[in-house]
């Protein structure tokens, strides 16, 4: 009898706990930042969805101009679909003003609710880039563990991390793209 | 007659002679010339890309940098196991430290200026003063990373 494959299944990333017989993953926390049309961003907008996470600074003259062309082919390849949302995270919170985000945004042409550009008090920022990245840092080969300079994030409906990739590099992006591409047919 | 227009008497040799002499001085100020710029051209590309890689070095660690002073603010100063030295005061100190140069960074990047419509000299005289400026970012980077990581090894 042939095997039969099925559709990929990506892996839920991160620690977990055991709790009365279940399995608890590890989930993103609430969180509440402001979009580049000054609206208020939380984890509802982000109900029944999948999104990719990333953090950026919009004055980063090297690594995030890679990473936000990266971005740019997600925009495009799942702009008419909309299981599918972006949310950049700026990790300058003093210079990257709702103002500037907004300049930044109409020079890319993007707009929301598809691809949000965030900031908020840097604290929470830093907050939940360490529950993006707290999956990134097991992986990392950089010593000292936290250099997530230029990853994405894939992020599922129940806010688990299911995949990331190095946004600097076209490949990894594009086996990204089959890593949502399988998140969407799992779904 | 014809031996006038044949053999060049002595004047017109000497005004050939002059007129190879000026061409091969303004050949030569040429060439040296277009030399110069190449070699402008390849030091203002060195030095962009020495800015460039000691940025994208330093940048990660002004992430960790923040986070560890988040670590930091939330540090129960009054742990009874931290070593002598690393009072609440030291802490204060490190923590602001660590703030104070992540927006060091944070303020670098956003007043970076594009030199690629500089004239040569201005390139080089900008991108060497940038260049020092982010090598000291780093030096005390690196420095501002160990103490906070030493507190926060001394504290778990």
């Amino acid at each position: 009898m042939a095997c039969q494959s099925g559709p990929r299944v990506l892996p839920i990333l991160g620690e977990r706990d055991f709790v009365n017989g279940d399995t608890v993953y590890h989930t993103i926390p609430d969180f509440e930042f402001i979009d580049q049309d000054s609206n208020k961003v939380t984890k509802a907008d982000f109900k029944g969805k999948i999104y990719i996470a990333d953090f950026f600074f919009t004055h980063c003259p090297t690594i995030c101009p890679k990473v936000t062309k990266q971005m740019m082919r997600l925009y495009d390849k799942y702009k008419s679909d909309d299981r599918v949302l972006l949310l950049a995270h700026s990790i300058d919170v003093r210079n990257d003003t709702v103002g500037r985000l907004k300049e930044y945004a109409d020079k890319l042409e993007i707009k929301t609710p598809k691809w949000r550009l965030v900031t908020g008090k840097k604290e929470d920022i830093l907050g939940i880039a360490n529950q993006y990245f707290s999956i990134a840092k097991e992986d990392s080969e950089s010593p000292g563990g936290f250099d997530h300079s230029g990853k994405l994030i894939l992020t599922d409906k129940q806010f688990r991390i299911r995949a990331f990739c190095d946004g600097t590099d076209p490949v990894s992006v594009d086996n990204f793209m089959k890593d949502i591409d399988a998140l969407l047919l799992e779904n | 007659m014809f031996k006038r227009f044949v053999l060049p008497n002595r004047n017109t040799k000497n005004y050939f002679m002059k007129l190879s002499i000026y061409f091969g001085l303004i050949f030569t100020l040429l060439f040296t010339s277009s030399q110069c710029k190449q070699v402008e051209n390849d030091k203002s590309g060195e030095l962009l890309k020495e800015v460039f890689e000691l940025h994208d070095s330093i940048m990660p660690m002004s992430e960790s940098l923040a986070q560890m002073s988040l670590e930091l603010k939330n540090l129960d100063s009054k742990n009874d196991s931290l070593p002598a030295g690393m009072n609440a005061e030291y802490i204060l100190q490190t923590k602001i430290n660590s703030d104070k140069l992540y927006d060091q960074m944070m303020d670098w990047m956003r007043d970076y200026k594009d030199p690629t419509n500089m004239n040569a000299t201005d390139k080089i005289n900008y991108l060497t003063g940038e260049k020092n400026k982010l090598q000291k970012m780093l030096q005390e980077t690196q420095r501002a990373m160990k103490e906070s990581k030493s507190i926060l090894d001394a504290t778990k």
